[in-house]
């Protein structure tokens, strides 16, 4: 089978010739699937030169269309010979079937020009950017809770149990639990929509995860933790241009500043994965003691575990970033970012199983559910910028994704 | 019981080509246990059970195996007390001899070997019964030489000489790495057949993470000669091969995890509550 | 007829070469170059007893144990000392030719009016015969003397083959056997093989030094210089045997050795009745156990079965 794919403005058209059967289909499906993952979600199959379709091959036919009506895209097929017709027809599969069949659609391809970038919109070298206004709402109001100095023995009564709501996005240190001594199982944890995923310390290689659903609220026992309530004013939906290169975390933040033009924001990210750099907890921040010279190497090994290279390149990363380009006000703490001076940012993330994002505007809420809904997260890191010379893996980077943003302000009350 | 304390060996010490084969190795193997080691290349692991066989000295530690200090025995008065199984099908049995004057060399294992004829025809009935329990029609083959055979049933055979005395302590040292898979997965199923039904004390080197998971009782993880990971009883019943695949990687990052790496994330890690 | 009688009885006498070679080269897969010195040794220390009026059967027994001191000496070179294996052969060999020299006193010790072991058998004979001094043997007359030594050499070394099978055979006679094939096997085993390598080059020696006793009975005189080239000489009468026989058990090896052996001799004397010159011969059988090696190897994997080799894979 010869598969050749041609874009237009409205849709991406693939041309199958030959014989779709069983030795096929897993072929046919890779291309839909790599076209999905290309940001084309309206598909078009030009069955003329379709010879014959067995039930695998149907079964391709049908999967591709489970997945792009899921991503809300469309699959048709078009121009399909009455052999196909007939296949399709009797199987009951029809409804597949534009019946445009053939419709003379003298229309030039053409390479996908995107439109202008909004007016006040964000743009970038290489990567195309739509920008998205939410809601007008105020700054999302933020707080840092817990107040655990780094390094520093952490007593269980000093961590206070934090409601992660559907209206609050949050990342630090902490553990569900209330009676269980949780300083064995502290560890990182990021909250958004009231979805909540955490890495134990206790050696655990897979995060655990609490979904909040009609009444039930996640609570967490925290030692530290940045925790963002509000709504988000803006969504950025982020792409390469052809041979475009990915973005990367502080390129993406650069567009979160620029847009909700502010100089403290609250983001969350979901985008295709072209490499994480962090690291998590090898044993619970809880049991650190004061004579624990932990920050300092090779002790700090025994701690901290470092990704070594870029990681879960493919995979989906849910991310949670409180940023700022100014120092953050007294009370709070985000640490540095090297090699952007005046910047300071802290960003975990997790990590799930690839699956197609929709085009266009995406409801946060509604997206995290779905992405809890579907898979386990696999990790979760705790992202940093490795700017060693020559050596260091630099940013995380993404290849297309959404960011949703917002102004965020440190309110006194929370401080209390 | 199999004690090992505190072993350490270094080879070619001095000279660039130094390696730490072993780093201050403690373990203790109780009777009836079958422990796999696994690690990667140059973890140690199967250092350790040379160690544990004799093939050299270690620079220092002790052995001991069922209640006798083994460290100052030489590998052949060992074997009185262990049987061994090779990578090499070659290295177990001696090729051009019969199967049964190799099998015969065995059921003298560790004990003196007087001058009465190695095998009378009731000693080659009594060979054959055990060799019919292989399943591999070897016992109608005795005389021919075992150069003559197959690796995967040279394995077997090596095996059966290994625990035809029982011994205190098998050793088998990645016995089914050089074999075809069908082979492997066959000498594999035998030796948890013969393990199992002798409650044989095994110390079992392996590469593959399926065998580990699937075979022993216990399971430990080398990595730059020492034991860096030991799963047992309650953590040893829910492992799997990718959590032993996770282990190898977090050894693998915690290499990759040096002073620069330290000195780039920490900043970023660890800075101090401005409250406080 | 004196000929083939002669080819008969130095073939039988070096058989006793071959089958301590056989111990040494194929059974322990040791190149043991000491087999030179160590048949001079057997030579010289008999000629010298005989001289000095020892039973025949004494001086013999004596020239075995030093044949078996000087392998011993060879195999700890090598396993207590971890000197190569060649090298180890090479100085004790070089040690007996000064030892051999102090043994004798001289480079040459005739024996003119001693007692041999063919003594026995002779008179035997002679009783048998009437004091004949010739006997008819298939229309030849052979003499008495000659005969009796044949008898001599081949009870000893058909008695000698006997007992080495058998040993060959028991657990002992296995376990040496692995442990020349397969170290590490024999390690295993719970054998000690350096343990082995030294008694087996012992049982090697003491073998190659009766041929050498043997031989100097037979011949009358014990030379410094007898043994040069001894050790190819084995090794064509293996290889022959080898080609004979196979090497499937130690039986046939062993009757392959002693027939070798003795086809060898004949060869030996065909050729030089045909006129070889005598000075040529060590060239010859040097070309011939050449030959014997690589040829095989030329034809593909008949090598291997000739060959053997210590690491065998």
């Amino acid at each position: 089978m010869k598969l050749t794919t041609t874009a237009y403005p409205d849709r991406l058209e693939i041309t199958a010739e030959g014989r779709l059967d069983a030795a096929w289909a897993e072929h046919f499906l890779e291309a839909t699937r790599r076209a999905v993952r290309e940001g084309h979600h309206q598909l078009c199959l030009d069955a003329s030169g379709l010879s014959y379709l067995s039930s695998a091959g149907l079964r391709s036919l049908l999967l591709t269309h489970r997945e792009v009506t899921a991503v809300r895209g469309s699959f048709r097929i078009v121009r399909a010979s009455d052999f196909v017709v007939q296949t399709l027809r009797t199987s009951g599969f029809d409804s597949l079937l534009a019946l445009s069949a053939g419709a003379a659609e003298p229309e030039k391809p053409v390479t996908p020009a995107s439109p202008a970038p909004a007016p006040g919109g964000w743009s970038i070298a290489g990567a195309e950017v739509e920008t998205i206004p939410l809601d007008t709402a105020p700054p999302m109001r933020g707080a840092h809770l817990g107040r655990w100095a780094a390094w520093s023995p952490i007593a269980p009564g000093a961590c206070p149990d934090i409601e992660l709501g559907a209206t609050q996005v949050a990342l630090g240190l902490g553990t569900p639990g209330e009676d269980v001594d949780i300083r064995e199982r502290l560890g990182d944890f990021i909250s958004v929509a009231g979805c909540t995923a955490f890495l134990p310390g206790d050696g655990s290689e897979a995060p655990d995860y609490l979904v909040g659903t009609g009444q039930y609220v996640p609570r967490l026992r925290i030692a530290d933790a940045l925790r963002a309530t509000g709504a988000f004013s803006h969504l950025l939906r982020f792409h390469p241009r052809e041979a475009g290169a990915p973005l990367t975390l502080d390129q993406v933040l650069e567009g979160a500043f620029a847009t909700t033009r502010s100089a403290g924001v609250a983001a969350v990210i979901l985008a295709e994965i072209e490499g994480l750099v962090g690291v998590s907890w090898a044993r619970s921040p809880g049991l650190l003691t004061a004579d624990t010279r932990a920050a300092e190497f090779p002790a700090v090994r025994e701690w901290l575990s470092f990704c070594g290279e870029r990681v879960h390149g493919g995979a989906l990363a849910l991310v949670v970033v409180f940023a700022s380009t100014q120092p953050p006000p007294k009370g709070v703490a985000i640490p540095p970012l090297p090699s952007r001076p005046g910047w300071h940012v802290h960003a975990h993330a997790a990590v799930f199983p690839y699956r197609p994002l929709p085009n266009g505007k995406l409801d946060l809420a509604v997206t995290v559910q779905q992405l809890f809904a579907g898979a386990a997260p696999q990790a979760l890191l705790h992202l940093v910028e490795d700017d060693r010379p020559a050596l260091g893996l630099g940013h995380s980077a993404f290849i297309r994704g959404a960011c949703w943003c917002a102004p965020l302000q440190f309110s006194s009350e929370d401080l209390s | 019981m199999l004690e090992v304390r505190s072993l350490s060996k270094t080879f070619f010490p001095g000279t660039p080509n130094e390696v730490r084969a072993l780093c201050d190795v403690g373990l203790t193997l109780a009777d009836g246990c079958f422990a796999a080691i696994i690690g990667t290349n140059g973890s140690g692991k199967s250092t350790l059970l040379n160690a544990v066989a004799g093939t050299f000295q270690p620079d220092a530690g002790t052995l001991s195996l069922a209640g006798h200090a083994i460290t100052g025995w030489p590998e052949h008065r060992r074997a009185s007390l262990v049987g061994r199984v090779f990578q090499n099908p070659f290295a177990g049995t001696a090729a051009e001899m019969s199967i049964a004057e190799n099998i015969v060399l065995a059921t003298r294992r560790g004990q003196p070997r007087g001058l009465g004829f190695a095998l009378s025809r009731q000693v080659r009935n009594e060979l054959a019964d055990r060799i019919r329990t292989l399943k591999m029609g070897l016992e109608d083959r005795l005389e021919n030489p075992i150069g003559t055979l197959s690796g995967g049933q040279r394995q077997a055979l090596t095996l059966l000489m290994a625990t035809w005395l029982r011994p205190k302590l098998l050793l088998l040292d990645e016995h089914t790495a050089a074999l075809d898979p069908k082979s492997a997965a066959q000498v594999a199923v035998l030796t948890k057949e013969i393990v199992t039904r002798e409650k044989l004390t095994t110390l079992m080197v392996t590469h593959s993470m399926q065998q580990a998971v699937q075979l022993p009782d216990r399971i430990i993880m080398m990595h730059r000669g020492r034991i860096v990971e030991d799963y047992e009883g309650e953590r040893r019943s829910r492992v799997r091969t990718d959590d032993l695949m996770h282990a190898f990687d977090r050894m693998r990052r915690r290499d990759l995890f040096d002073a620069t790496v330290a000195s780039t994330i920490l900043p970023q890690l660890g800075a101090p509550h401005p409250c406080q | 007829m004196t000929l083939i009688i002669g080819a008969f009885t130095i073939g039988f006498i070096l058989s006793l070469l071959a089958l301590g070679m056989l111990i040494s080269f194929r059974i322990q897969r040791y190149c043991d170059i000491t087999v030179d010195g160590s048949i001079t040794l057997g030579a010289a220390t008999t000629a010298v007893l005989l001289v000095h009026g020892w039973p025949p059967w004494a001086a013999t027994l004596a020239a075995c144990v030093a044949g078996a001191l000087a392998g011993t000496t060879t195999g700890l070179l090598h396993t207590k000392f971890r000197v190569q294996e060649l090298l180890a052969g090479i100085l004790t060999m070089t040690a007996l030719y000064s030892i051999n020299l102090r043994v004798m006193g001289r480079s040459n010790v005739p024996l003119l009016d001693v007692p041999t072991l063919a003594d026995g058998p002779e008179r035997l004979l002679r009783h048998l015969t009437g004091g004949a001094e010739s006997v008819n043997v298939a229309g030849w007359a052979v003499p008495t003397r000659d005969l009796a030594m044949l008898l001599t050499v081949f009870v000893a070394v058909a008695c000698i083959a006997l007992v080495l099978r058998c040993f060959l055979l028991t657990h002992l006679g296995t376990i040496i056997r692995a442990s020349g094939e397969n170290p590490q096997m024999a390690r295993a085993q719970g054998a000690d093989d350096k343990r082995m390598l030294v008694f087996g080059l012992a049982v090697s020696n003491g073998l190659v030094a009766l041929a050498g006793a043997m031989l100097a009975q037979y011949q009358g005189f014990a030379d410094v210089q007898m043994g040069i080239g001894m050790m190819v000489w084995g090794l064509a009468s293996i290889i022959i045997g080898e080609a004979l026989t196979g090497k499937c058990s130690p039986g046939l090896a062993i009757a392959g050795a002693i027939m070798g052996t003795i086809l060898f001799r004949l060869l030996i004397a065909i050729a030089l009745r045909w006129g070889l010159d005598p000075n040529d011969l060590k060239l010859v059988t040097a070309a011939f156990v050449f030959a014997a090696l690589v040829l095989p190897q030329w034809f593909g994997s008949f090598g291997r079965r000739i060959l053997g080799g210590r690491h065998h894979a």
